[in-house]
């Protein structure tokens, strides 16, 4: 018996102390290493790809809503989303609905690891294959990081520039920052954030990949030489604007004019001959006019959330001004008692307006129809958004579409040149090297095919064209996400965006003819500190005195 | 080792009856013959009965003596049960019933079981029996107040989703509160769905000394739960089944169309300057209910919501066993069904919410050889739950905040009726939609053997226990969607048409039975156990090995845990009780080589009315004093797992490229920084406390409780800039210190026939963060360090602006355009400007500081009574949201709303003005919205009859009761006019119940 005890004693133990041994060893399985990360191709291919997701998107991205409901091109239907912080002036260093601070800072550390890591990766590439395959495939491999390299650095570059244009300058971080690190950097001024950013871009140019579509194809979207020479105008022009510079120092705009200048002289863009169907479809991602895109596949989210109330699954989303309206020029013989025709023609393929057919129905905008007054979540404009906006999806089966959101395209580059010009050299002036002036570029915009406005005189003055140019950009790029922006570099956002924003109330007569009526649909708060964002206060206080606030908020 | 107890207490007896009884002078000898019973009739064994010369007999197994007894009266005692006097009658045979003695009771400690005498730690606990006077499905919903030192916070009740959330002591960690629940001595997430009937104690583990043993993760206390097993001796079958009706304890009131589209005109009044949004017309329509279709005042809740539901439960047990072997058997089944009204009795296009459960458990101890013992434990528990195919949660919210008017439940064509902005139709979300179904199964099963080692040395033993557990779930669910339709009137030719807009498609049922779950769970144990009594000296000491996998599906990485524990316990003389309880073990989410630690305790309780000295004080039966120090851990930790090992992890579709059909492409992203030094939480408890009775009539018990944690995980954030770029690590560097009492007492007393008793507990238990590297902040008072954990921040709320003035003579309030009749904030800073530096603490946060409960009870001539009462206070609560903001973001109106702020109403107004938008100046957490949470609410109440014994004995039934009871009947709260349930404000509602049953015994 006490033998049988023992044994059983010792078998126990046996078993104990074999399963003690590594019991408690066990390490996660389905995530990599920081080595493993960058030890082949396919993985240092996935890590560099990750820094394009910090790229802003456009299509309701703010709470549902499109970031033009916070200028005065739009009013978002849904009174609770959080954009309407903007409008109502309830944003401040704690609560700002579109903080991007940390996450860019996510997206610029991402680039900075990227290439670090990836700096040895030709001899990384070449030890990780088994076997020596096709030869096509390594030198493929080879060229995908270089260029993927050269694009990390246009991305960092872009970070940049969407916190700068937030922010005003920002620190600039030069490497992989560690605990250890000092962190509690000061701000660049924004000068020097755009030199940084224009020297990065300046030194990639010519490393990034021209054309997607002839290498591979699977890859179009990624950034582009056109992409790369797009955001230097873009970014050269911010730093001319009144906003950043306040002496006027010409010479910026003449910076800005010559690398506006670059895009145009690649000669690979032009104007589209359909302004409508840019933004649809296969045309938003392979138009001539598509500089750089982000492309989200087929999907209805955007339908869904801004097709009319009185379209089956529709829920009016952002809904375009009567001060937009108002921007757009009216043509001879138009008329109050007809306000919607006679006008700009991109006004109709950017907004649905009353009795218009829009979903293969008539809209009725009207107080008591469809889509108008007394339908609980109707427009409060009276508009409905057409732009982007596929006609007559079908959402009550699920229908979908392709959805694409530019993020350069020659219009803008076109708008961008004129705007340089005509500050730097006025509107027809040509300095040497040059052929298109400043008008010359805005009438390209006006006259594209479909839209035919008549040409800009070149008699117009410099004042009168900075004008013309600011409402061109007004019309052309309404809900491209420029808008909020340039009032602000302008310096005239308290008269744009401190203003009430206002809408059509119409009501039909027994005649079947529409009275048109403008009202206030909301008082609009802009303080000179908007100007610029807050830095987030949480920011301020962990950095001490280091990191200051920009002028106005507390 | 029982024997020398045995001996012990026979040796403490004989000395109370030699004392009790010196000086009475002897009578003749009779001969007597009697039954010894328990309280549920039935005979008990072993039972020792004595006469005044000490004469000695043992009852058999019919619990029959007899006896030739010298002297007055008879001594009954058995070890664990109060001491009976019988007075000596040869003319008839007696039954004597023979009651537990609490204080010779044993109780459940962690892997053990203690005199309660000795007991040096802190532990409250209650039987089984205790736990079926509150017949709810899920156990946990029967512990409130009954356990001191556990705060139990109420739920939904959903059937099969009504657990309530748990704390014990309060909170002492930011991070995961949570504790094990202990069955049978292993990990068990499935106490909830045991049967009531089957569980022989629930025990709350609660100071340093009692979680000893559990060490690296005892710090957030345990709940240890054992069940029953049986006893040798006749087959006992017990029978309990009981039904009930349940209803909401309260829903929630909204008004009707017309009052809704009045306040709405004013609230478009109050934003836009918009009159008449509702015209004339409707405003008529909705008042006279003359066109239902195009006008409709639907009240959701009546439409959807049965007024009662039934619930059922049944237990059948059956007991016994001879010398060899003993056994337990349960069969349960429980059903609790759900409040939605029109339900398809089939279930085969839709079904009401629904819950069934089986149980059964088989407790097997058998033994082997005079040394050797097995125990063998199977239990299984089958749980089918089914409900309609949408969220409760969603349903319930959709119920309170779709407007009256949207659209009729059906149109006239027999059609949903329904839209794209309010798109779910809460009938047709329960009715139209078809059903979803769960199957659960959860199946435990634990071997051990036991052997005594009396061969090495005396009173030594060693057990060996394995014991598996795993829980599955598959699915059926039977979907559709429905046609919604929008009814709108238009005029066609001169007539008034209706047509509708239709949104959706009715689709044909799919089944899907694809998703699959479950969680396995390993336990190996090895234990050597030592006990035993040297004159005065009682030493017993334990040394257990215990290992722990956990595997739960969709994570491939088990949880384990591993470690060596036990104590050492020595007494002396009844009087002086020490303990030293240690753990050494470890979790595998720490890095190699710093997993295990050890965690030591040492506590003491000295018995003074065991003292010589204490004997003259004759008021005074019993009184202990306790104390206990040790220290414990967290493993818990939150954070993720393996947090010390940098990870680059793998994200799907990061980003689109390409053109056409596109292709998401996957990402490696660096992760959080790693701390390679992360660890568990330290927990330093500390407890005093006595336990005391007088007069033989009143019992209290006092403890009082410190805690400090420290280590608790915390992220960096608050002082490391985001410019870093990354999640920056989780650090070990939180602070809380946690203290408390608890107090409970008990009354019980008989005059006559007539015993009542009348108990009451207070619980209070407070804590403070003492560090969690907080962001710095612009005002000292917005530290959120040094209060307690959710202490709730917002502004003080004082009045209404009441003119154009006033607002403009007043600190502007940043959040949104203010208008006269919103709410005017106190500027704490007074800085001119009211944003969120102007939040300071205000009231509690929702968990309760301070429990309280009381009862009252008496039993006469088999009639029982008794009411519980349990109590919170100390806790606020945050109306928000649908059930409080009239309005806003498309929901209806409440009826407080009608108190409103107008011009005309300025004065009395007990509502802001209305509007339709998220005003962010009116609808934030202020003191406004912040109401005292304190309730108290008649948890139970129960009237039983127990069938005399002359009738049971004729039935041949060893006892039978039936009874009626009630749940949650009564709740008086602070809320007033806010009309909502205190505990569960929003979603599924908590439930009172009315319900009869049955306990019989054979």
């Amino acid at each position: 018996m006490i033998k049988k005890y023992i044994v059983l004693l010792g078998i126990t133990t046996c078993l104990l102390s074999s399963c003690e041994k590594d019991f408690l060893d066990r390490t996660m399985e389905t995530s990599y290493s920081e080595e493993q990360a960058y030890n082949c191709y396919a993985n240092i291919y996935s890590s560099g790809i990750g820094i394009y997701s910090y790229l802003p998107g456009g299509f309701n991205r703010l709470d549902g809503a499109f970031f033009a409901g916070a200028s005065d091109e739009a009013e978002h239907t849904n009174t609770g989303s959080a954009i309407q912080r903007f409008n109502t002036g309830g944003w401040s260093p704690s609560y700002n609905p579109d903080d991007c601070w940390s996450s860019y800072y996510t997206g610029i550390r991402k680039a900075t690891f990227f290439l670090r890591n990836s700096t040895d990766y030709k001899n990384i590439i070449t030890n990780s294959m088994d076997t020596i395959g096709s030869n096509a495939v390594y030198k493929k491999n080879l060229s995908q990081i270089k260029y993927m390299r050269a694009e990390a650095r246009f991305l960092r570059a872009f970070f940049y520039f969407e916190l700068i244009k937030r922010y005003g300058g920002v620190p600039i971080v030069s490497k992989v920052l560690s605990l250890n690190d000092n962190l509690k950097l000061p701000r660049n001024t924004y000068d020097s954030c755009t030199n940084f950013i224009v020297s990065e871009l300046d030194a990639v140019k010519d490393s990034v990949i021209v054309d997607w579509s002839s290498f591979d194809g699977t890859q179009t979207g990624r950034a582009t030489k056109g992409a790369v020479l797009a955001l230097k105008s873009r970014v050269l022009l911010y730093a001319a604007s009144p906003l950043n510079n306040t002496s006027n120092d010409l010479t910026k705009w003449a910076k800005a004019a010559a690398a506006a200048r670059e895009v145009i002289a690649m000669n690979k863009y032009g104007v589209y001959s359909n302004y409508q169907n840019l933004f649809l479809a296969s045309q938003s991602y392979s138009a001539n006019e598509v500089i750089m895109f982000r492309y989200y596949g087929n999907n209805n989210s955007v339908e869904t959330a801004c097709y009319p109330i009185g379209t089956s699954g529709g829920q009016s989303g952002t809904c375009p001004s009567q001060n937009l309206v108002d921007a757009y020029e009216h043509l001879a013989g138009w008329s109050a008692a007809a306000p919607y025709d006679k006008v700009d023609p991109r006004m109709q393929m950017t907004i649905a307006v009353n009795n218009s057919t829009w979903n293969s129905r008539t809209l009725q905008c009207y107080v008591g129809g469809t889509d108008g007054k007394g339908v609980t979540q109707a427009s409060r404009t009276g508009y409905y958004l057409k732009k982007y906006i596929k006609d007559g999806l079908n959402l009550i089966t699920g229908n979908t579409v392709v959805h694409a959101w530019i993020m350069f395209r020659y219009g803008e580059i076109l708008l961008n040149y004129a705007e340089a010009m005509n500050e730097a050299y006025g509107p027809t002036t040509l300095p040497s090297g040059y052929t298109l002036t400043a008008v010359q570029a805005v009438n390209q915009i006006r006259q594209r095919t479909g839209v035919a406005l008549p040409a800009i005189a070149t008699t117009i003055s410099q004042t009168d064209l900075r004008e013309a140019i600011r409402r061109e950009r007004r019309v052309e790029l309404a809900f491209e996400e420029h808008r909020f922006w340039d009032v602000r570099r302008w310096k005239i956002a308290e008269s744009t965006l401190g203003v009430p924003l206002t809408g059509a109330e119409i009501t039909k007569n027994a005649d079947g003819t529409f009275n048109y009526n403008y009202v206030k649909v909301e008082d609009r708060v802009f303080d000179s500190k908007m100007y610029y964002y807050p830095i987030p206060q949480d920011e301020i206080n962990k950095n001490g005195n280091i990191l200051v606030q920009n002028t106005g908020w507390k | 080792m029982i024997k020398s107890k045995y001996k012990n207490s026979i040796n403490g007896l004989l000395l109370f009856c030699i004392l009790s009884f010196a000086g009475l002078t002897a009578n003749a000898q009779q001969n007597m013959q009697g039954t010894v019973k328990d309280k549920d009739g039935y005979p008990i064994k072993g039972v020792i009965v004595k006469d005044e010369a000490n004469n000695l007999m043992v009852t058999d197994e019919k619990g029959a003596f007899s006896i030739e007894a010298k002297g007055t009266y008879l001594t009954v005692s058995l070890d664990g049960y109060f001491v009976k006097k019988v007075l000596i009658d040869s003319q008839h045979s007696v039954i004597i019933k023979l009651e537990k003695d609490p204080n010779q009771q044993m109780v459940d400690v962690a892997y053990g079981k203690e005199r309660k005498l000795g007991l040096t730690a802190s532990v409250s606990s209650i039987s089984g029996e205790v736990l079926q006077k509150t017949p709810v499905p899920t156990l946990s919903n029967a512990l409130y107040g009954r356990l001191s030192g556990l705060s139990i916070m109420q739920g939904s009740g959903e059937p099969g989703y009504d657990s309530p959330s748990m704390l014990i002591r309060g909170k002492a960690t930011y991070n995961d509160q949570s504790f094990p629940v202990f069955v049978d001595g292993f990990q068990a997430s499935y106490f909830n769905q045991l049967s009531a009937a089957e569980i022989e104690s629930v025990t709350l583990l609660k100071d340093a000394a009692a979680l000893a043993q559990f060490g690296i993760r005892g710090a957030n206390g345990a709940i240890w739960v054992t069940t029953k097993h049986g006893t040798a001796g006749k087959t006992r079958i017990g029978f309990q089944a009981r039904t009930g009706l349940q209803a909401p304890i309260k829903l929630p009131k909204f008004l009707g169309s017309y009052d809704y589209a009045t306040l709405y005109n004013e609230a478009m009044k109050n934003d836009y300057g918009v009159s008449n949004y509702y015209s004339q017309t409707a405003l008529d329509a909705y008042k006279n209910h003359t066109n239902p279709t195009l006008y409709p005042d639907v009240n959701w809740y009546d439409e959807v919501v049965k007024k009662v539901t039934p619930t059922q439960d049944v237990a059948l047990t059956f007991s016994g066993g001879g010398n060899n072997a003993r056994y337990f058997v349960l069969l349960g089944y429980n059903h609790n069904s759900g409040l939605y009204k029109n339900t398809d009795k089939d279930e085969k296009v839709n079904s009401n919410a629904d819950f069934q459960r089986y149980n059964f458990r088989s407790n097997v101890d058998v033994d082997i050889t005079k040394a050797v013992s097995a125990s063998v434990i199977l239990n299984g528990i089958l749980e089918d739950r089914i409900f309609p195919n949408f969220s409760g949660p969603t349903l319930w919210d959709n119920m309170a905040k779709y407007p009256p008017n949207i659209y009729p439940v059906k149109n006239p064509d027999g059609t949903w009726g329904g839209n794209a902005v309010f798109p779910d139709n809460p009938v047709a979300s329960v009715l139209a939609k078809g059903y979803a179904s769960t199957h659960d199964r959860t199946l435990m099963s634990t071997f051990s053997l036991n052997e005594k080692l009396d061969f090495i040395t005396q009173g030594l033993s060693f057990s060996q226990t394995v014991s598996f557990s795993n829980w599955f779930r598959g699915n059926y669910n039977k979907t559709r969607d429905y046609a919604r339709y929008q009814p709108y009137g238009t005029n066609i030719n001169g007539r008034d048409t209706v047509l509708y807009t239709k949104y959706k498609d009715n689709t044909s049922f799919s089944i899907d039975e694809g998703t699959r779950n479950q969680w396995n769970r390993t336990n190996l144990e090895a234990a050597l156990k030592y006990q035993r009594t040297f004159g005065k000296h009682e030493v017993s000491g334990l040394v257990m090995y215990h290992q722990d996998t956990y595997n739960v599906d969709g994570n491939n990485v088990p949880y384990a845990k591993q470690g060596i524990f036990g104590r050492i316990n020595y007494g002396f003389d009844s009087r002086y009780f020490a303990e030293f309880g240690y753990a050494y073990n470890g979790s595998e989410n720490f890095p190699k080589g710093k997993r295990f630690g050890f965690f030591p305790t040492l506590s003491a309780a000295w018995v003074l009315s065991n003292e010589s000295f204490m004997k003259p004080v004759s008021f005074i039966d019993f009184f202990k004093l306790r104390a206990s120090a040790g220290l414990l851990g967290n493993d818990n930790i939150g954070g993720g797992r393996f947090i010390y090992d940098q990870y680059f992890n793998s994200a799907g579709s990061a980003y689109t490229l390409g053109t056409g059909g596109g292709s998401g492409v996957t990402a490696i992203n660096e992760g959080t920084l790693a701390n390679s030094n992360v660890t568990w939480e330290k927990s330093t408890k500390y407890n005093v406390g006595f336990e005391t009775k007088f007069l033989k009539k009143l019992e209290v018990t006092f403890d009082y409780f410190l805690e400090k944690r420290s280590n608790i995980l915390t992220s960096r954030s608050g002082d490391i800039p985001s410019i870093i770029g990354v999640g920056v690590p989780m650090e070990n560097i939180g602070k809380v210190t946690n203290r408390g009492v608890e107090v409970s007492a008990m009354f019980t007393d008989r005059v006559g026939k007539f015993e009542y008793f009348a108990g009451g507990s207070f619980f209070y238990a407070h804590n403070k963060i003492d560090y969690q590297n907080e962001v710095p902040r612009s005002e000292s008072y917005l530290y959120r360090t040094g209060h307690s954990i959710g202490q709730p921040f917002g502004l003080q709320a004082i009045g209404f602006f009441n003119s154009q003035d006033e607002i403009n003579n007043s600190p502007k309030q940043i959040f949104a355009p203010v208008q006269p009749g919103d709410i005017k904030y106190k500027d704490q800073n007074n800085d001119g400007v009211i944003n969120e530096n102007d939040e300071v603490a205000i009231g509690y946060n929702s968990d309760p500081e301070i429990t309280y409960t009381f009862n009252v009870g008496a039993k006469y001539k088999g009639f029982d009574f008794e009411m519980f009462f349990q109590g919170e206070t100390n806790r606020s609560v945050y109306l928000n949201g649908t059930y409080v903001w009239a309005l806003v973001n498309n929901s209806k109106a409440v009826p407080v709303a009608l108190g409103r702020w107008t011009d005309a109403t300025k004065t009395t107004a007990s509502y802001p003005r209305l509007t339709t938008m998220t005003n962010d100046n009116n609808y934030r957490r202020s003191t406004f919205w912040t109401k005292d949470g304190s309730f108290l609410r008649l948890r139970n109440v129960e009237l039983g009859y127990t069938l005399p014994e002359s009738l049971t004995n004729r039935l041949r039934i060893a006892s039978a009761r039936i009874y009626i009871n009630g749940i949650n009947l009564l709740t008086w709260d602070k809320l007033g006019d806010f009309n909502l349930d205190p505990e569960t404000m929003s979603g599924y509602p908590a439930l009172k119940s009315y319900n009869i049953g049955v306990s019989l015994n054979f």
